[in-house]
């Protein structure tokens, strides 16, 4: 039952916000004095759907290159970068998500490219940075039992150290992906669309209840991608592995 | 295995190229125009150009000849030092190269980042020892800030942005201080009693681990728009409230969001410091006659110590840059000039919020991982947890 409360509780509140008919009433309840309540421009499953596409490619992007990036620099021919892989990137993560993505915005123009160009920078971070850590942190009698069985370099990469890699890398990839949703909330303002732009708009035009919806969806997006997330890390656990 | 070359500096070396080949900076009549994009070569004149080159060989001669650890490294700090000058020297030649117009002002194209990116790789391979790198960094900056200082800089663009708002600028910088630090202050007064309470009685900790949880993932924007509504309200019910200055926009929805968002780090920091005290030693504690409070404060506490400091950086380094963001909701601070510059799409202006932005989340991380080397006891393992 308990479990339950939770994915009941998202859809319910999906449904009122993505359904304009049942949104319309509510927000003319709660905000008496707005003047206009669903965000006319488009409607808040576009935009849902657009924010979705942008935080998703960047996150996806963004794993890819971390995963390599990590691996690369674990191997025997790419170590001699580690030291300065683990400095720059334990560096750029005090850089905050939102003065990244205005300092790209400057070289890439406004619109949807830029936003996406400064999500995947920002989002390698922590899935490189998690690579890392569980590809060196893996038990030494571990790999070499591997080796011992006469498992070419690729073969333990592949079966040993990736699998086993795999939780704390899933956590950096599911990390990266809720910062994207929320600076892409932001990204609103350099023109890329998605559920920021009725915040945006409701603040320019101080519209409460424009605020309310585009603040409200956002939210619930990037609660339930993070749940969505979560319930997937654990599958991808080796059984073995798995906390009861 | 046979030796290898020195790869990173060759990498450093590639960076800094790109400054020279890619266009460093646009000479613009004034904000708005696109201006005429020079390279580091058009930039650098015979003088610096001849510096560069040399610095190239000084590099390669290093990875290729020098067969002397240490004297190496020295080689590649100081190729990294005079990257860093020549970054500043080039800006200051691009200023002497404006002809005219309204507000001439030179902006940093994308070459201007393959400079100081190269210093950094060099440096960060060449460091040994905590005393060398603040005299590399004294030795860094004082030529390229003497240089900036003494006019020749003014052509800036960032520093035309400057000047052009210098009192407002400092005030919003004290306005974002104080309240990413009364937001890491009161998120600590509440999250480490929080964060030992919920360590103590399971019943109250999933819950609350639950709930900061949720806060993190909620993104900041939406955070700050969905505290206006209720905060308008209550002001508008509650005449004292509004006297008190809370309202719907401004300081107190800006300084609860950025509140809620410093807990999390901090409560879970503190319950898994606490978690990873080993039985061991409370064991040995009750055995020495110690009482709860006794146990709590000389063994449990000491222990959970460079935990809890984690997080309070972990949540200071967040909290400077989510307060920019409480800029859109009329809280002021650095954001109010990034979203400026965003909206004006002057990009000189962004960055004149973005810079101090990092400069102060830079600093920030830095001084807690200070205090965490001063204030927790020698004897504790720190494995696990950067300092």
């Amino acid at each position: 039952m308990k479990r339950l409360i939770g994915p009941v509780l998202g859809l319910a509140s999906m449904a009122v916000l993505f359904i304009p008919g049942i949104l319309d009433p509510v927000l003319r309840f709660l905000f008496p004095g707005a003047g206009e309540w669903v965000f006319p421009r488009a409607s808040l499953l576009s935009l849902a759907a657009m924010h979705l596409l942008i935080s998703l490619t960047a996150g996806a992007t963004a794993a890819v290159i971390g995963i390599t990036l990590g691996i690369a620099a674990t191997r025997p021919a790419g170590r001699a970068f580690l030291p300065l892989i683990r400095d720059a990137s334990s560096l750029a993560q005090t850089l905050p998500p939102a003065a990244v993505l205005a300092l790209a915005i400057p070289f890439l123009g406004f619109g949807f490219e830029p936003v996406l160009l400064a999500l995947v920078l920002y989002s390698v971070l922590p899935v490189l940075n998690n690579t890392l850590t569980g590809l060196e942190t893996l038990p030494e009698p571990v790999l070499e039992a591997a080796r011992g069985m006469g498992m070419s370099r690729l073969q333990v990469l592949m079966r040993v150290e990736l699998p086993l890699a795999l939780p704390v890398i899933g956590t950096g990839i599911r990390t990266s992906v809720v910062i994207n949703v929320g600076t892409a909330t932001i990204g609103a303002l350099a023109g890329a669309g998605g559920l920021g732009s009725p915040i945006v708009a409701g603040l320019i035009r101080d519209n409460p209840a424009w605020v309310f919806q585009g603040a409200m969806a956002s939210a619930l997006l990037a609660l339930m991608l993070n749940a969505l997330l979560k319930a997937a890390e654990k599958r991808l656990q080796p059984a073995n592995m798995r906390e009861v | 295995m046979r030796e290898r070359f020195d790869v990173v500096p060759l990498a450093a070396l590639f960076l800094g190229a790109a400054s020279f080949l890619m266009p460093f900076a646009a000479l613009k009549e004034n904000r708005v125009v696109d201006g005429l994009l020079l390279n580091g070569f058009q930039l650098a004149g015979p003088l610096y150009g001849t510096v560069a080159v040399l610095t190239a060989f000084g590099v390669l001669t290093g990875v290729f000849l020098m067969k002397n650890g240490s004297r190496r490294r020295l080689l590649y700090a100081a190729a990294g030092v005079v990257c860093f000058w020549l970054t500043a020297a080039l800006l200051v030649r691009a200023g002497m190269m404006l002809t005219g117009g309204a507000a001439p002002r030179v902006s940093p194209a994308i070459g201007f980042w393959g400079l100081p990116a190269a210093s950094y790789v060099l440096i960060d391979h060449s460091k040994k020892g905590r005393w060398r790198m603040w005299i590399l960094l004294v030795v860094m900056l004082l030529p390229a800030a003497l240089l900036l200082a003494g006019g020749r800089g003014e052509a800036i663009s960032v520093f035309r942005e400057w000047s052009a708002r210098k009192g407002r600028f400092f005030d919003e910088l004290i306005v974002h201080i104080r309240l990413f630090g009364m937001a890491v202050i009161s998120a600590a007064v509440l999250g480490i009693p929080l964060g030992i309470l919920a360590s103590r009685d399971k019943r109250i900790g999933e819950p609350v681990t639950a709930f900061v949880d949720a806060v993190q993932t909620i993104p900041s924007m939406a955070l700050f728009g969905l505290l206006m509504a209720p905060l308008a309200a209550l002001s508008r019910t509650f005449p004292l409230l509004r006297a008190m200055g809370i309202r719907g926009i401004g300081a107190a929805p800006a300084l609860i969001a950025l509140t809620l968002y410093a807990l999390l780090p901090i409560v879970r920091n503190t319950v898994a410091g606490l978690a990873s005290v080993p039985l061991s030693a409370i064991d040995a504690g009750l055995g020495l006659g110690m009482s709860q409070r006794q146990l709590f404060y000389r063994v449990e506490w000491p222990m959970a110590l460079p935990h809890v400091l984690t997080g309070l950086r972990t949540a200071s380094v967040q909290a400077v840059g989510n307060t920019a963001v409480a800029a859109l909701i009329g809280a002021g601070g650095l954001g109010i000039m990034i979203f400026q510059g965003l909206g004006q799409a002057a990009p000189d202006l962004i960055l004149l919020g973005v810079i101090p932005l990092i400069l102060i989340a830079v600093a920030v991380d830095r001084s807690w991982g200070f205090m965490i080397r001063r204030w927790v006891s020698p004897g504790l393992d720190m494995k696990g947890l950067s300092a």
